[in-house]
């Protein structure tokens, strides 16, 4: 061999050129088969809802609020008396609570299914959060969606750390804000290309769990035995499986709620109105939430689907604010549970989270609303 | 921009393409170089890009100085500006507070109360501060001592203080081992850039496989609840902790040095098997050593190296390692780190005499095993406060450290249910297994395989591993040596 061969003809550069031949490949392959999907922590749920093919009248996006708060089995039952008729529903909420995602995933589904009746999108004060990406939002992108995000830079910050320390102390020095959007640029190019790299990933990832689960899942299953039982369990009992407030999870999660309750009353809560300054009246914050419910609502106007937000509650916490309520409305119908039922300890796991009552309240309630839409 | 990110490699692939097609116009390449350098620190924090600029210029006007004046006191006050410039922007960002915070904590002991209110500055520490000044210093101090002649071009400094691989966390280059790499023109020799990339991908699965591992299921648990552990658990936790260190900074190390050679630049190294030393001044002539000859050369000996007594050569010694020990952080655990390295190193270095060292090196088997692991054992013994000192915000976890070693000493049982993970422990017996086998086995007989693999199975094995790393969930942990 020429020691000293055209660089760029070389084996090695030949290697780089294989690497990237290959990375696309296992973009295209994990993309064709949703294979990002195999790593949800809804055991699995997730991407066989995504790839089930029977159509939905209803469709539920959000977060871990909506993934443990609505139970579709219910709804559709309730739904079903009420109006007389079939009702289907899937709950298609992510552990991760960003507005982004839930925009990925309703074009996701839309892409393969006919267009749902209605689509509830969660919202709330935890739910709205200020621009920083969640850490799985670039499970559910696309190419399409890496370059929309380096293009339209939604994102301002790095994490929550990185965002307080600017909101206490500013970007400092910075001619002209060029260092402040130079950084914007580059988180989301940095985004956008672990959008594209994920390929390969994926598939390492679902081949090593098809490996663990000897060929019969690509998914990542608990590994405690009982854990599978349980769930088993539930499914088997009543239809869907939801963590019991008896159970070592449960104990543990409920701290939150007790601590909670201590500071705050049920008739103080109920009563409770947003006071201090409204952030989210400001345009410069919450530019993920809005441009992403803006973009949610654009794609609901173009599949003739009614759009509804759906304001999940947090355990004696703080209400909608008054800008919040005014945007969503803008964009569609705004639904806000019933406190008076669910602000009662036992209808939450932890102070984020509704328990297993609440969630058959919740659902109930929801089926209820969505059969007055006219 | 971490090297063990996806953004890295598309950058990365960018820069070696670019690069070799511009081959031929040497200033191209370079100016595609040095932006490509100034586009990686960027992805760290662009604003101090603008403290690099200034580094680099007042060691270009300095240097020059220097070198076109022939009056001693010219040229001594044109290093002294390079040294107070230099010492004076990493004094600031990095030991302002230490110290301010000392003062303050000094003067509120002697009665002046109003000292009691300090509050810390907000500084944020430039990633590379403590790499590229050393690099820059050595410069203008090796042009003073007429060692050096300055480098040609304003660009080819730039290039050497900023070139990306090893920018953020070294090896520390010095002006004459880089800047005549400049001169030659750049030939791509496949052989070269080959094992530049071999290297760069067994460095980081050294990172990601190996570190990693050891540090989230050994190290983080004992360092976390210490008294849970007991004293058998802090011993198994230190000698962990010393594992990580050493194979995430040597496989940073790895990576820039494998990463320069696909660029066609040679690196020196950085470790040589640092645990097969038989004394802690034998450890540190393997353990990071361009940070270890660079105090060497510009600290230790000028002042007085050995010296002609031992109680010189105890203050030289003693002055050269509590400024290392520094140099890892502003902390008073680093302090009391470089301290506890120079009392082993007195302790071993002062009484040997030639004969004895003769006598060492034919020693039998058993009797080399046993100073190897009295070594080890005392390096890692120090890791109670380095480590310690890299956990808290603003390194002064000393409280922490002297805990450790009160259970250590008091040979404390655990009070937890504690237990070192399977994949913890079986990591470190890897590392160990990898570290003392002979050099031979496994890397050569791997590189040879590798090398002998067709590029498309190069190709998809570098993908493979590429989402392997991706898959395991602490792959984007960041290299530890970036916080100092």
């Amino acid at each position: 061999m020429d020691a000293h061969s055209s660089p760029l003809r070389s084996k090695s550069s030949l290697t780089g050129l294989w690497f990237l031949v290959f990375c696309a490949l296992a973009l295209a392959v994990s993309q064709r088969f949703e294979l990002g999907l195999c790593a949800d922590a809804r055991h699995a749920t997730l991407r066989e809802l995504v790839r089930d093919e029977r159509d939905a009248e209803v469709v539920f996006v959000g977060s871990s609020q909506t993934a443990r708060g609505v139970i579709p089995a219910l709804f559709d039952q309730r739904a079903t008396e009420l109006l007389g008729r079939d009702v289907r529903s899937v709950n298609l909420a992510t552990f991760g609570n960003a507005r982004h995602i839930s925009y990925l995933t309703l074009e996701r589904w839309l892409a393969h299914h006919g267009a749902p009746r209605v689509v509830y999108v969660e919202c709330g004060v935890l739910s709205d959060v200020p621009e920083f990406p969640h850490k799985t939002l670039t499970r559910f992108g696309e190419p399409r969606d890496a370059l929309a995000l380096a293009w339209e830079r939604p994102y301002a910050f790095l994490d929550g750390k990185e965002f307080v320390r600017i909101e206490k102390s500013g970007a400092g020095f910075d001619v002209g804000g060029i260092f402040r959007a130079w950084s914007v640029a580059q988180l989301n190019a940095d985004l956008a290309l672990d959008v594209l790299g994920r390929g390969s990933e994926d598939c390492v990832r679902t081949l090593a769990n098809l490996a663990l689960e000897r060929g019969e899942s690509p998914y990542w299953m608990p590994g405690e035995p009982q854990m599978r039982a349980e769930i088993a369990r539930q499914v088997e009992e009543r239809g869907y499986f939801r963590i019991e407030l008896d159970s070592a999870e449960g104990i543990e999660a409920r701290r939150s709620v007790e601590k909670q309750a201590a500071l705050v009353s049920y008739e103080k809560a109920l009563a409770a109105e947003w006071k201090g300054p409204d952030e989210f009246a400001n345009p410069a914050r919450f530019r993920v939430t809005r441009l992403y419910a803006e973009k949610l609502a654009r794609l609901c106007r173009a599949h003739g689907i009614r759009l509804v937000f759906l304001d999940q509650p947090n355990f004696r916490g703080r209400p909608l604010r008054p800008a919040q309520v005014e945007f969503y409305r803008s964009l569609g119908d705004l639904f806000v549970q019933d406190k008076s039922v669910l602000y009662r300890s036992e209808s939450f796991l932890d102070s984020g989270h509704l328990s297993v009552a609440g969630a058959e309240f919740a659902s109930r309630a929801l089926a209820s609303h969505f059969a007055s839409l006219k | 921009m971490a090297f063990n990110s996806t953004e890295f490699v598309c950058f990365f692939l960018l820069v070696y393409f670019s690069y070799w097609a511009l081959a031929r116009q040497r200033t191209a390449s370079i100016v595609w170089l040095v932006f490509g350098s100034c586009v990686f620190y960027a992805g760290w924090n662009v604003k101090f890009l603008g403290l690099i600029l200034v580094s680099v210029a007042l060691d270009w006007i300095c240097g020059g100085a220097i070198h076109r004046s022939e009056r001693p006191r010219v040229r001594r006050a044109w290093l002294a500006v390079s040294l107070l410039g230099n010492l004076g922007l990493l004094g600031y960002f990095k030991y302002f507070n230490f110290f301010a915070e000392n003062v303050a904590r000094g003067l509120a002991a002697a009665g002046f109360e109003r000292a009691s209110t300090f509050v810390p500055w907000d500084i944020v520490l430039p990633a590379g501060i403590s790499f590229y000044t050393f690099q820059t210093l050595s410069y203008t101090i090796d042009i003073y001592r007429r060692q050096l002649a300055p480098a040609r071009t304003p660009l080819d400094f730039l290039l050497f203080v900023s070139f990306f691989p090893q920018l953020v966390a070294g090896p520390i280059v010095r002006a004459a081992d880089f800047l005549p790499q400049l001169d030659a023109p750049a030939r791509h020799d496949e052989g070269r850039v080959a094992r530049g990339l071999y290297r760069m991908v067994a460095g980081l699965a050294k990172k990601v496989l190996l570190a990693d591992v050891i540090g989230k299921h050994l190290v983080d648990p004992v360092f976390a609840d210490p008294a849970a552990h007991g004293a058998q658990g802090i011993a198994l936790g230190c000698s962990g902790a010393l594992f990580q260190f050493y194979l995430d900074f040597s496989a940073y190390s790895d990576v820039a040095i494998g990463a320069a050679a696909c660029l066609g630049f040679e690196l020196c190294e950085n470790f040589e098997r640092p645990f097969l030393a038989q004394s802690i001044s034998d450890f540190w002539r393997r353990w990071h050593m361009s940070l270890s000859s660079w105090f060497r050369d510009y600290v230790f000996v000028p002042l007085g190296g050995r010296g002609a007594h031992r109680l010189e050569f105890l203050r030289n010694l003693m002055g050269t390692l509590l400024l290392t020990g520094l140099w890892h952080g502003a902390g008073w655990n680093y302090v009391i780190w470089g301290l506890m390295h120079g009392v082993f190193t007195f302790v071993g270095a002062a009484f040997l005499t030639p004969a004895r060292r003769a006598e060492r090196a034919s020693g039998s088997l058993l009797e080399r095993v046993a100073r190897r692991a009295g070594v080890f054992g005392m390096v890692a013994f120090s890791m109670l406060f380095f480590r310690n000192g890299t956990l808290a915000e603003g390194n002064r976890d000393l409280a922490g450290s002297l805990e450790m070693l009160r259970l250590l000493c008091t040979l404390a049982p655990g009070t937890g249910a504690a237990a070192a993970s399977t994949a913890g422990l079986a990591a470190l017996c890897v590392a160990a297994l990898v570290h003392f086998t002979p050099r031979a086995w496994p890397h050569e007989v791997l590189r040879a395989r590798w090398l002998a693999l067709p590029a498309f199975a190069q190709g998809l094995c570098l993908c493979l591993f590429a989402g392997t790393l991706g898959a395991l969930s602490y792959a984007k942990a960041p290299f530890i040596y970036f916080q100092f």
